[in-house]
């Protein structure tokens, strides 16, 4: 059992010591470890280029590194290997230290990439604000280009509805020359019309005239036929006149001294000059006549001064003009009255005559 | 007898030792394991996890490591990953950020190269291609 003991205490003693053995390429490697972990932390200290910000985490590694060469050197074995139970620690602190490290690493990248970031966008956005330019022409472009083909729209719709308006125009000039020449055709029947009418109410407004002056002198003519008639008795009437005998005691009658104006014989006068202040167309012709005898009572001569006795009666109350007066004594002749008419025959014949014709 | 003895130490040396390693996690050490292992996969579903999917696969070794140090009852080796699962929760924070960053900037980059050629034309009278 002794000999049994002593060869696992040498199988023991003998993996201890060749354990190192084994294990110094590990050390190597932990040591080579430790360098890159050394010269990466200079790098990364110099890409931080002294920046606070990431001055702690460096520290913090710097720190992590100290740890694992103060752990390697503690644990270096009698061989001048690193134990086994302190590699891991070591490792530990390696890991550590790279970790810490790459933080910081990446933090910087994170700032170079929002910084650059930055940079692009400030580049965007000049570049955005160069081809917003360029937008607001092509825009404005656009909208001149689409206004313009509005507008094109328009001209052509204008000059559809002008092409139109002159079709239209020219039918209208058309049916306008068609109508001119009817009008003036009209205007020609109207005027022929016209002037027929013309002729035809000139020739009956001469005819119209002459039948109402015809109709207004034969109304004259019955007025004063009326007028006349209302003096005494109508003898005759013709279209140049008309006599009226009034009985000759109605102006005179016989007294001593020569005939006289009997007392009626001035309203008689005034009626007579009233007709013929009516009727101023008209002379009057006044004429007394005697009858039976005495014959110097009668005749010419002493019908004349009757005749003047009332003429000058008729110039003084009737007012009548003596241009158209004319006055006479007839004597004895005509009788117009039978012998047993009495003094009917001593009368005063009035006969008015037209100046001109009336009808 | 004495050789007996001898084996005997030797045996209760060896195996007291493997059992001393092996129940001397503390519980403080096993809570920031724990702590430490969440933590890790919340970060592996979020942003953290899409852009720093490398970082986190070295976390999720370093979290079995831990485990297998806790399972082993190594302290001090749970401790060390521990550590080196949390620095590397932030190194991956800090290189998911740099990649978003730099992925950010390779959209800006082309961006701004299109943009440039763009202008380029527009320049060059060859129309706007937009």
């Amino acid at each position: 059992m002794k000999r049994i003991a002593l060869i696992l205490f040498a199988l023991s003693f003998c993996i201890v010591c060749i354990s190192p053995a084994a294990q110094a390429a590990d050390s190597a490697k932990i040591l080579l470890a430790i360098e890159n972990t050394r010269t990466n932390l200079g790098n990364v200290s110099d890409k931080s280029a002294g920046n606070k910000e990431y001055q702690d985490d460096i520290i913090t590694a710097q720190n992590y590194l100290k740890l694992a060469e103060s752990e390697y050197k503690k644990n270096i074995g009698i061989l001048g290997n690193l134990k086994d139970e302190a590699e891991p620690t070591v490792n530990h602190y390696i890991d550590m230290a790279n970790a810490t490290m790459a933080i910081v690493l990446s933090r910087i990248e994170k700032a170079n990439q929002v910084r650059e970031g930055e940079e692009i966008d400030k580049s965007i956005r000049k570049i955005k604000g160069k081809i917003k330019v360029f937008d607001d022409k092509n825009a404005e472009i656009e909208r001149l280009k689409a206004e313009s083909g509005s507008s094109r729209g328009t001209v052509a719709s204008v000059s559809k509805e002008l092409a139109d308006l002159k079709a239209e125009n020219a039918l209208l000039k058309k049916d306008i020359t068609g109508k001119e020449k009817t009008i003036g055709d009209l205007m020609g029947d109207n005027k022929k019309v016209k002037d027929d009418l013309d002729g035809i109410v000139a020739q009956k407004g001469v005819e119209f005239v002459q039948v109402q002056s015809k109709l207004a002198a034969a109304t004259k003519a019955r007025e004063f036929l009326a007028d006349v008639s209302k003096l005494g008795q109508v003898t005759s009437i013709s279209t140049a006149g008309a006599t009226v005998v009034i009985p000759r005691d109605n102006f005179v009658k016989k007294a001593k001294k020569g005939p006289a104006l009997v007392p009626g014989a001035e309203k008689i006068a005034g009626d007579i000059a009233a007709v013929a202040a009516k009727n101023p167309e008209y002379r009057l012709d006044l004429k007394v006549y005697g009858y039976g005898a005495p014959p110097k009572n009668e005749d010419v001569k002493a019908t004349e001064a009757m005749a003047i006795m009332i003429k000058n009666l008729l110039l003084e109350k009737g007012k009548i003009n003596a241009s158209i007066l004319n006055a006479s004594g007839a004597g004895t002749s005509p009788a117009i009255f039978p012998k047993d008419a009495g003094n009917a025959n001593r009368r005063v014949e009035i006969t008015f005559t037209y100046k001109t014709s009336p009808l | 007898m004495k050789t007996n003895r001898w084996f005997s130490f030797f045996c209760i040396f060896i195996f007291t030792t493997a059992a001393i390693a092996g129940e001397g996690v503390s519980k403080a050490t096993i809570d920031d394991y724990r702590q430490a292992k969440d933590a890790v996969e919340k970060l592996a579903v979020g942003k953290t996890g899409k852009y720093a999917k490398d970082i986190i696969e070295n976390m999720n070794v370093g979290v079995v490591k831990a485990q297998k140090a806790i399972e082993s009852g190594d302290e001090k080796l749970t401790r060390q990953a521990i550590e080196l699962v949390n620095l590397q929760m932030t190194l991956a924070e800090a290189v998911a950020a740099e990649r978003e960053a730099a992925e950010r900037t390779v959209v800006a980059k082309t961006e701004l190269k299109r943009l440039e050629q763009r202008l380029e034309n527009i320049l060059d009278g060859k129309g706007d291609g937009k």
